[in-house]
């Protein structure tokens, strides 16, 4: 049986709750709402314009009552709970239904607080919080002519100005000295009430209600100061109450609101409670935004994952009849704030801000509130603003330079209100790369911009999707570069998606507001076809598109053993591949009689079939599934039309896409006979304000569902926005992936449809690579190719197509063997013309990469940062590197990889030359490889290589002239020429005793202590001579040198792990103790860091670590290749689940490769960067050992981890090395006179 | 670099206390004076002073030495920068030198040209 949720409460709390629930669980619950009110739920914010009549009752209900028995909810209307039993866990309504809870959610919202005088129940007293209000509302204003308000809050005047629309004669009566006394200062509230004034509403402030007064109706109301008002209606607005009455019955604690913890589960567990009616600490709720982060936190937790609910400043963004307020913070002037005022009169506009040591506390703004977003955030940062002070009235273009280091150009400076509105429905990849256009864009400053994004998280690689599986995090996918949006005034409004688009008023219409448009950008993309077969719809039915059909896939897996795939293109591969990492046994089921049917002809697809048979994945083709009905050994059987069937526990549909045009069909937007929104050339659709870009949009009847040709729209649809236009012909929607470890290519007309073209092919199956070519009739140009098993000829075939080359004489040479030792013809770069795409993700030219390297581009990396090319799918790094080179060296620049004047060799080759050799001196390798006397490069680089290889003490004679002066010291340099000294600290683990005695220590030789970064203590200020005292004394205390001055291992940062933390699920402490002292002296081209985190909350911060590693359930996660400091880089995903022993053999292997390779100094993250072939090449040698490297680095690495010993434990144990350590040689005086510190928060610093 | 006819030759250490193709400091007369020896090149010793000029700490003895194009020089630790230990000239601003002293082996004793 389903667990039983029970919902009290219909309002738009559980609307809210109910559409995500159901999107994203569906089936899992067995679902009953009670709501008081007749209908579905409705959006009550919009009560205002309806009651003004400035919007259709229509769009203000949210969730019809046909929606709820779609979804198989049991809707109970006009019929409120009244009584929670429980002892039997069960509800009583007031049409006497007894219904059974697992779960019961209490949302009962909150109540008009009633006004305590006489007179409130004449008819005709009303408060303004439902439809049917709205209703009467209307009905009397049609009859009736004076209205008062009693309230000047925000749902008063709301109320007031839709009366006054209505054409009533109204009266605000408002106890406080001004209005919206919550939420404004008096100076905005003054305006505001000067605005309203001049509309025709008169108010009473300062103004308390003695009596309403009437027989059996209302006629007026008595103020206290005496005055009658007239009143043929009057509505009550001065607060609300929680509604608790039913809780407070059921023994549930109860204080203004329902008690919730950060779970929002009431004292009783199996009863929660959110919304309005709830409390937590000492809040009650009002406003939208923290009750969807609470429906946010109920159903997570409600799914088994604890999210814990966090209370977070809201600002306050109002509307009242036209007029814009915002506020945040807190608005008192106090001794301790100090304010700044600005005001417009004639623009009527208004601002003032709170500052309280420089940092924002408080704003109110009046009038143009666009940059009230960007106070917001600055109060919530705490940011010190007191570098832009002068200009922090004016907003964010004139501040962002002198807050944010990384100024990305915000391009407008004008802060008047002409701005133009632009709206982008859709936060997917095409939809994130319109924004990204556009606001390059010279046009971008004229608009504000909202995004409208249905999920909860920004824009994320689809394409990578499946790497959600193999252990990347939403962060490792998300596309949005930090504070992207927010530089550049983008509003992205998550989990809002567009319900409605209005194109008589040009608004986009959402469940939280109305968004008006000048130009409406649609990238809403494309939903999963899910076939329509009987049975489709079971709990552990899925689709396979967004990172929450992902987790449900997750969950579903935990209790399943086969899964099955229906759908063998592109994507259905990639879901079977991911079945497979969760542990499924994973089957495909193809309609057609191969594999990817579009990209494939009939052998290549034979070929994919059975290599990818041969990784355990049953590929069934020529099925058609007719009914998923109960099984006998699984959980579903699936009948096939040929009588055959198979079980299985859980079926992902993979069938194809279909555009999602919902919104643009409800607006009568021209869309495809089979679905696609219309578009020409500049992506415009039938309306010209709007676009319609990516999987959504049909172009010259095409849909497009590659990420390519939706990045060209992109493009296209910003180009003409912003008033360049340019034109989308089309894209080329050629392919090259992995799926399952098995290259695919397909280019062009794969399958010799063009009349008249023939076909070369190739198919070896001992290889199992499988080629084949279509040409044209004339044999002069390539057509179509169909590449499986291995795609080293991608790139030149494609080329060849693209652009038309003239193909050689015999074109099937391109794809033969060398069989005679004669490579095949590749495509230089030199052969391919200007107009040549390179990258098409970027649709990067051949002619722009050449731009970019005359412009000063002086590398692949260089140019890959001006162009952008090879930052999509990254298919093209090799042409992209091969382009470069060869017009780099046509332009004469020769790539000096010499070393330095003494070495004409790479860091690499020094490093194969002293292996080999067995070269242990330095001059050794002079004499016998270099000239001269060597340098300050090459010198530390040859000690750092014998190190490496040899690992001798850094102090012995031949060896102590090559080392820096921190190596030759043992403790780092600082500015004044003394040095600081840390001690090994491994994993960050110290006791008591040895903390004592680092103070101790620090205390006798006055040396000025710091916590470090890398879990340690620092201690500075120590001269040349009293470095061997120190160590003599830290040495005695246990302590070893921590190689704080090497090119070397560093620390390994670590949090406690399971040990103590209750979240932990392995002993992170341990293993960072363990590899610390594995890898501790390990000389490398560079210094490394290593960091363990005992779970994913990564405290550790391991991502951003040379070598990172997580624990999870399964084991440990390996990152590398990361970096903090100046270029920050996010580790590399590398291998995941691994046990302890595989995990050092893996690091051993990575280390030992990149001191291997490595230039000098080039860290990890760089290292990675310049790879060629990147993280894969990388996960070849090190997994899979294509190099045949793996034993070889291994024992290595045994090597430097079976000499270590501590260089300061040694040194001090040698007369001849400490001789050293003497500031003069010649005097027994040591001290240098001219090291002079004074004193600053009671420690020393250099003068 | 003229000969001063005052001046005489000091004995400042022993050949021992220096570390080949390597520095060290020596305290002469409240001078820092850091001493260099490169066996076997055409001069053996160098002296120059300990003061650099870039950060004003007292370490070029404990800087890198080596050759540009032929000319013994020695990196300065903090910031890198080179001076030629026969002139003392820097290489990359020459309006900044180190001081030099004329300084020779005689035997197993270092001597160093004083006024």
């Amino acid at each position: 049986m389903k667990h039983r949720l029970v919902i009290i409460g219909n309002g738009m709390a559980t609307g809210r709750l109910l559409q995500q629930l159901t999107e994203r669980a569906p089936d899992l619950f067995d679902i009953t709402v009670f709501g008081e009110e007749p209908g579905g739920s409705y959006n009550r914010v919009l009560l205002s314009p309806l009651l003004g009549n400035e919007l259709k009752r229509d769009k203000v209900v949210t969730l019809r009552p046909e929606w709820y028995a779609e979804q198989g909810i049991a809707l109970y209307c006009n019929d409120p709970v009244i009584q929670i039993d429980r002892t039997h866990k069960q509800v009583i309504s007031q049409q006497h239904k007894h219904i059974y809870y697992d779960t019961l959610i209490i949302a009962t919202g909150s109540h008009p607080l009633p006004i305590p005088v006489p007179g409130r129940t004449l008819t005709g007293v009303m408060s303004f919080r439902t439809l049917r209000d709205v209703e009467q509302m209307q009905q009397l204003a049609a009859k009736h002519s004076h209205a008062v308000v009693i309230g000047g809050g925000f749902l008063g005047l709301e109320a007031a100005e839709g009366l006054r629309l209505l054409g009533m004669d109204v009266t605000v009566v408002h106890r406080g000295e001004f209005l919206l006394n919550k939420q404004l200062d008096q100076s905005a509230a003054d305006l505001l009430l000067g605005s309203l004034k001049s509309r025709g509403i008169q108010f009473r402030l300062n103004a308390e209600t003695e009596a309403i007064e009437g027989q059996q109706r209302v006629a007026s109301v008595l103020l206290r100061s005496g005055e009658t008002l007239p009143a043929d209606i009057v509505i009550t607005a001065i607060g609300v109450l929680p509604n608790t009455a039913l809780a407070q019955e059921a023994g549930l604690a109860v204080e203004r609101g329902i008690l919730v913890n950060d779970r929002m589960q009431t004292s009783d567990p199996d009863i929660f409670a959110f919304g309005e009616c709830c409390q937590f600490d000492a809040f009650t709720y009002g406003l939208v935004a923290p009750i969807w982060q609470q429906a946010e936190t109920l159903i997570s937790n409600l799914l088994g994952h604890p999210l814990r609910y966090q209370e977070e400043a809201v600002a306050t963004q109002l509307k009242i009849s036209g007029i814009e307020l915002f506020s945040c913070g807190d608005l008192r002037d106090t001794e301790e704030t100090d304010t700044l005022i600005y005001r417009d009169i004639k623009l009527n506009e208004y601002r003032k801000l709170w500052l309280k040591d420089n940092r924002l506390v408080g704003a109110v703004l009046y009038g143009d509130v666009r940059e009230g977003q960007w106070y917001f955030e600055q109060l919530k940062a705490h940011n010190d603003l007191s570098a832009c002070r002068q200009q922090l009235l004016f907003g964010s273009p004139f501040c962002a330079q002198h807050i944010q280091t990384q100024n990305m150009g915000i391009a407008s400076m004008t802060t008047n209100s002409s701005k133009r509105q632009l709206v982008v429905v859709g936060n997917g990849m095409v939809g994130h790369h319109f924004i990204e256009n556009f606001v390059a864009s010279e046009a971008a400053g004229d608009y504000e911009i909202h995004v409208l994004a249905e999920e909860s998280r920004g824009a994320y690689d689809r394409v990578h999707l499946s790497e959600y599986f193999g252990g990347s995090s939403y962060q490792d996918l998300c596309l949005i570069e930090d504070n992207f949006y927010e530089q550049h005034g983008v509003q992205l409004h998550l989990s809002e998606g567009a319900t409605q688009i209005d194109r008589d008023t040009k608004q986009v219409i959402t469940e939280q507001g109305v968004y008006p448009y000048d130009t409406l950008v649609l990238a809403t993309g494309s939903y999963p076809f899910v076939p329509p077969i009987p049975g489709n719809d079971g709990e552990a039915c899925f689709v396979y598109r967004t990172l929450e059909d992902l987790d449900k896939i997750q969950i579903c897996a935990e209790s399943s053993d086969v899964g099955v795939v229906i759908g063998g293109g592109l994507l259905g591969l990639e879901a079977a591949n991911a079945l497979k990492s969760l542990g499924l046994k994973a089957h495909v089921v193809e309609f057609a009689p191969r594999l990817m049917p579009v990209q494939l002809d009939q052998d290549g697809g034979a070929l994919l079939k059975s290599k990818i048979e041969s990784l355990d994945v049953d590929v069934h083709c020529n099925k058609a599934t007719t009914e998923i009905v109960a099984g006998e050994t699984h959980r579903y059987r699936m009948n096939f039309s040929d009588g055959s069937y198979l079980e299985t526990d859980l079926i992902l549909f993979s069938a194809g896409i279909r555009p999602q045009d919902t919104l643009a069909r409800g607006c009568d937007l021209a869309v495809g006979e089979r679905g696609g929104i219309t578009v020409d050339d500049q992506c415009r659709t039938s309306d010209k304000n709007i676009y319609a870009i990516g999987e959504c949009a049909l172009w010259n009847n095409q849909i497009f569902g590659l990420v390519a040709p939706g990045y060209t729209m992109a493009k296209t649809a910003a180009a003409a926005i912003g008033g360049t236009e340019q034109a989308f012909t089309g894209a080329d929607m050629s392919t090259k992936l992995k799926l399952l470890g098995v290259d695919v290519g397909s280019i062009g007309d794969a399958h010799g449809k063009t009349p008249g073209s023939i076909s070369y092919r190739y198919l070896d199956e001992d290889e199992q690579v499988y080629y084949r070519i279509v040409v044209s009739e004339d044999r002069s140009t390539l057509l179509g190719a169909v590449l499986v098993g291995d795609n080293s000829k991608y790139d030149t075939l494609l080329q060849y197509a693209l652009n038309g080359i003239e193909l050689p004489d015999k074109p099937q040479s391109l794809i033969l063997p060398s069989l005679d030792g004669a490579a095949a013809p590749a495509l230089g770069p030199d052969a391919l013309p200007d107009e040549a795409t390179i990258c098409s993700c970027l649709n990067v030219t051949k002619g722009q990469i050449c731009y970019a390297i005359d412009a000063g581009a002086n590398s692949a990396a260089d140019v890959k940062d001006a162009t952008k090319a090879a930052s999509g799918c990254g298919g093209c790094a090799a042409m992209l590197k091969s382009v470069v080179d060869n017009e780099l060296s046509k332009r004469g620049v020769e790539v000096d990889t010499a070393l330095c004047e003494h070495f004409s060799y790479t860091r690499e080759e020094l490093y194969h030359i002293i292996r080999v050799e067995g070269i242990r001196s330095f001059s050794d390798l002079l004499d016998k490889h270099g000239k001269g006397l060597g340098c300050e490069i090459c010198k530390p680089a040859a000690g750092s290589i014998l190190a490496s290889c040899w690992n001798e003490h850094i102090q012995e004679k031949p060896l102590v002239s090559l080392q820096d002066t921190n190596d030759t010291f043992m403790a780092n340099m600082q500015k004044n020429g003394t040095y600081s000294i840390v001690p090994r600290v491994a994993g960050g683990e110290i006791t008591p005793d040895k903390l004592i005695v680092l103070g101790q220590v620090a205390k006798r030789y006055n040396l000025y202590t710091k916590i470090t970064g890398g879990q340690r203590v620092d201690l500075f200020g120590a001269q040349l001579h009293e470095l061997p005292l120190i160590w003599k004394e830290l040495v005695d205390a246990g302590f070893e040198t921590g190689h704080a001055y090497g090119k070397s291992l560093r620390t390994v940062k670590s949090c406690v792990g399971s040990t103590w933390c209750r979240y932990g699920v392995n002993d992170s402490t341990g293993m960072a103790i363990q590899l610390e002292n594995r890898y501790k002296g390990l000389r490398a081209p560079h210094k490394i860091k290593f960091a363990v985190s005992g779970c994913t909350r990564e405290c550790a911060e391991a991502q951003s670590k040379d070598i990172g590693v997580i624990a999870t359930e399964n084991g440990w996660n390996l990152y590398v290749c990361g970096n903090g400091g100046m270029k920050p880089r996010h580790a590399d995903l590398f291998a995941t689940d691994l046990d302890d022993q595989t995990l050092i053999r893996y690091i051993d292997r990575v280390l030992m490769f990149y001191i291997k390779t490595a230039d000098r100094l080039q860290r990890t993250s760089v290292w990675m960067d310049n790879l060629e072939g990147g993280l894969d090449y990388l996960k070849e040698v090190v997994i899979d050992d294509k190099l045949e490297l793996a034993d070889e680095l291994e024992a290595q690495m045994q090597h430097v981890v079976g000499t270590y010993q501590c260089e300061w434990r040694s040194t001090l144990e040698d007369e001849e090395k400490l001789k050293r350590f003497r500031t003069f040689v010649n005097t027994d005086e040591q001290v240098d006179p001219q090291i002079v510190h004074i004193i600053e928060r009671d420690q020393i610093r250099p003068l | 670099m003229t000969t001063n006819p005052k001046a005489s030759w000091t004995k400042v250490c022993g050949k021992d206390d220096l570390v080949p193709h390597s520095g060290v400091a020596a305290l002469i007369q409240n001078q820092q004076v850091a001493l260099f020896y490169i066996p076997g090149f055409e001069e053996e010793v160098f002296a120059v002073g300990n003061h650099d000029p870039f950060s004003g700490a007292n370490i070029i003895a404990r800087g890198l030495i080596g050759d540009r194009q032929g000319e013994p020089m020695v990196a300065s630790p903090l910031y890198k920068q080179h001076f030629s230990l026969k002139s003392g000239l820097c290489f990359e601003d020459n309006e900044v030198n180190l001081p030099v002293w004329p300084i020779r082996l005689k035997g197993h004793v270092v001597e160093i040209l004083q006024s």
